[in-house]
């Protein structure tokens, strides 16, 4: 058995784990468990569809308030046919990318400052505790009268509710660097960049991924908030006009999508996740 | 199998000619007086207090004692990752700290970076500018190191793919790869079972031998201490004193036969020594761990 090290490896850093062996009949063994869980999940949302439009069809819900999956279905093409919706689904997401990616550089760099320095922390906690308490959402109308009804107004929302997250998260995860890795650091005479590089920003890292996978879920949620109280677009815009309107098979049609681009979007952060935390492939 | 292991008493109260036959140099590390107190502990009392003593150059010392004794401490110290508080500490003819490229440190827990592979954290110690060599240089000497421990065939492997035993022989192999004159380890093969043990023993002893390499050594193994160590020191608790220095002196090759040298009388008669003196020292000393606050 040789070692053929990847041209990868040049770093020092990348190389793949080989897998560690698995028996071909556990494998099938596992692929036949996942088909059974797919299999189930589709059969149970199935069934709760079905159990919605019998409900609406026979009266035991009132099918103005609940609507029923058929006409949502049909609510859902028209939406996705007119031309409309794209440029709002691009609003929404461009706000919430920029938010989302703004908070997260903010949260971390801000985690790192502060969780490098005992007194720096106790100074700023009590400060970013009250700030982080503030009901963000009721902040909406005020950065709507900072940056007016541009997309600044919604990222402001959205950064705001993500870079606590991010900064609690990489701030905590400062202080569990292992010890032996800080004394491996200190024999090394290592400088400040490389232990940054080598030691402290891997052990903060699957902290962060965690914080920018709850990130982005809020992040979107921000946007959509923002929009629905103050915005000249945006699928929160769009929410709150179907809603107004009585139009419930619109509304849900809407409230369907921006699930489906949360799910999306999360779906990146966790391919994100699986490259950037390449040592933890086979554990868990 | 005879007379192997050969069991030499200095006399009590040790003077500086070390009763070693120390190679060219002089000692290389030598310790005159040495004071250490933790600032916030022991209510001030030092946990190493008047520590005056010399290690030989291209030999093994192992510290034994029981834990808490300040055994850590005094390696931390030799490391450089303490300061003495008052005393004179020297490594090389330097103070430890502007030592660090001629050491090699093993942690008690292997230390190695889970993020990166074996092979990886074996070049550890060679990157930032720490040796000459090129990255490939860097990896073909760090391949070369796993071999001599034995994991030839396991560099692309991470820490957590391998056993507890592999990682320590790892980190023993990032501990040697840059060559350093001075081996410092802090109960390297605890917790390992003791066919895993013997083996860590072995290749550690191999990847050793005639590298004319100076090693401190901690256990609590007094088994490991006799194996492993040109000389052995007792120390106890508290103020760090040192309670007995014996030399072992066992002829040819140690390792490879290790599993043979426990059973001879010799090995039984060190091992029983060092229990009744370990056993002397042994006494609770209720201030140490009760005050607390
Ligand atoms: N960082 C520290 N701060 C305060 N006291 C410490 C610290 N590290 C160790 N000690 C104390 O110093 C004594 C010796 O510890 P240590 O050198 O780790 O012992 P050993 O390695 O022999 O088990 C113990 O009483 C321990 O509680
Ligand atoms: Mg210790």
């Amino acid at each position: 058995m040789s070692n053929a090290t990847p041209a990868a490896a040049a770093a020092g850093q990348a190389g793949r784990p080989p897998s560690p062996p698995r028996t071909e009949a556990a494998w099938r063994r596992r692929a036949r468990g996942e088909m059974a869980v797919l299999l189930s999940r589709l059969a149970l949302v199935l069934l709760l569809l079905v159990i919605w439009e019998v409900a609406a069809r026979m009266g035991w819900v009132n099918r103005h308030f609940a609507s029923q999956p058929t006409d949502i279905v049909v609510a859902l093409g028209e939406l996705l046919r007119s031309a409309e919706l794209w440029s709002d689904v691009v609003a929404t997401t461009a706000a919430t990318l920029i938010g989302f990616l703004g908070g997260t550089a903010v949260g971390v760099l801000a985690g790192l400052i502060v969780g490098s320095s005992n007194f720096v922390d106790r100074v700023t906690s009590p400060l970013v505790a009250v700030a982080n308490g503030m009901p963000r959402i009721a902040l909406a109308p005020l950065f709507v009268l900072w940056f007016g009804l541009s997309i600044w107004a919604k990222v402001a929302l959205s950064l705001s509710l993500v870079v606590f997250i991010l900064f609690y998260n990489t701030k905590g995860a400062l202080g569990t660097v292992n010890r032996d890795h800080i004394v491996v650091s200190r024999m090394l005479d290592m400088g400040a960049w490389e232990k940054f590089r080598t030691i402290l920003l891997p052990t903060c890292l699957p902290a962060i991924m965690a914080g920018m996978r709850i990130g982005i879920v809020l992040g979107l949620l921000g946007v959509i908030a923002s929009e629905m109280i103050a915005s000249s677009n945006g699928l929160g815009q769009m929410i709150v006009e179907a809603s107004a309107t009585f139009q419930i098979d619109r509304l849900m049609a809407l409230i369907l999508l921006v699930s489906v681009l949360a799910v999306i979007m999360n779906a990146c952060v966790d391919l994100l996740e699986r490259r950037v935390i390449w040592w933890r492939k086979d554990s868990k | 199998m005879q007379n192997v292991v050969r069991i030499r008493r200095e006399p009590e109260g040790m003077t500086e000619s070390s009763a070693q036959a120390a190679p060219a140099g002089g000692p290389v590390i030598t310790a005159r007086d040495l004071v250490f107190r933790y600032p916030s502990a022991n209510g001030g009392d030092p946990t190493i207090d008047g520590l005056t003593l010399d290690f030989a150059r291209g030999a093994i010392t192992v510290i034994v004692g029981a834990s808490g004794c300040g055994k850590t401490t005094l390696l931390n110290l030799i490391g450089g990752l303490l300061r003495p508080s008052d005393g004179e500490l020297l490594v090389d003819g330097g103070v430890p700290a502007a030592q660090h490229a001629k050491m090699g440190y093993m942690p008690a827990r292997d230390g190695l970076l889970p993020w990166r592979n074996a092979i990886a954290n074996v070049t550890l110690p060679l990157e930032g500018g720490r040796s000459d060599l090129t990255a490939k240089g860097r990896k073909e000497r760090a391949r070369e190191l796993l071999e001599r421990v034995g994991l030839g065939r396991y560099v692309d492997y991470f820490p957590d793919q391998l056993s507890h035993g592999m990682r320590q022989r790892v980190s023993l192999a990032r501990a040697l790869v840059s060559d350093p004159q001075i081996l410092l380890m802090d109960e390297p093969f605890g917790a390992l079972d003791a066919q895993t043990r013997l083996r860590v023993q072995s290749d550690f002893l191999r990847a050793l031998e005639n590298s004319g390499r100076s090693v401190v050594m901690i256990t609590h193994d007094l088994q490991e201490a006799i194996l492993l160590g040109d000389r052995i020191l007792v120390m106890s608790s508290p103020r760090g004193a040192i309670l007995a220095d014996r030399a072992v002196e066992i002829e040819g090759s140690r390792a490879g036969r290790l599993h043979e040298l426990v059973v001879t009388d010799e090995f039984r008669a060190l091992y029983h020594d060092l229990v009744d003196v370990v056993m002397s020292g042994f006494t609770e000393v209720p201030g140490a761990a009760g005050r607390a606050s």
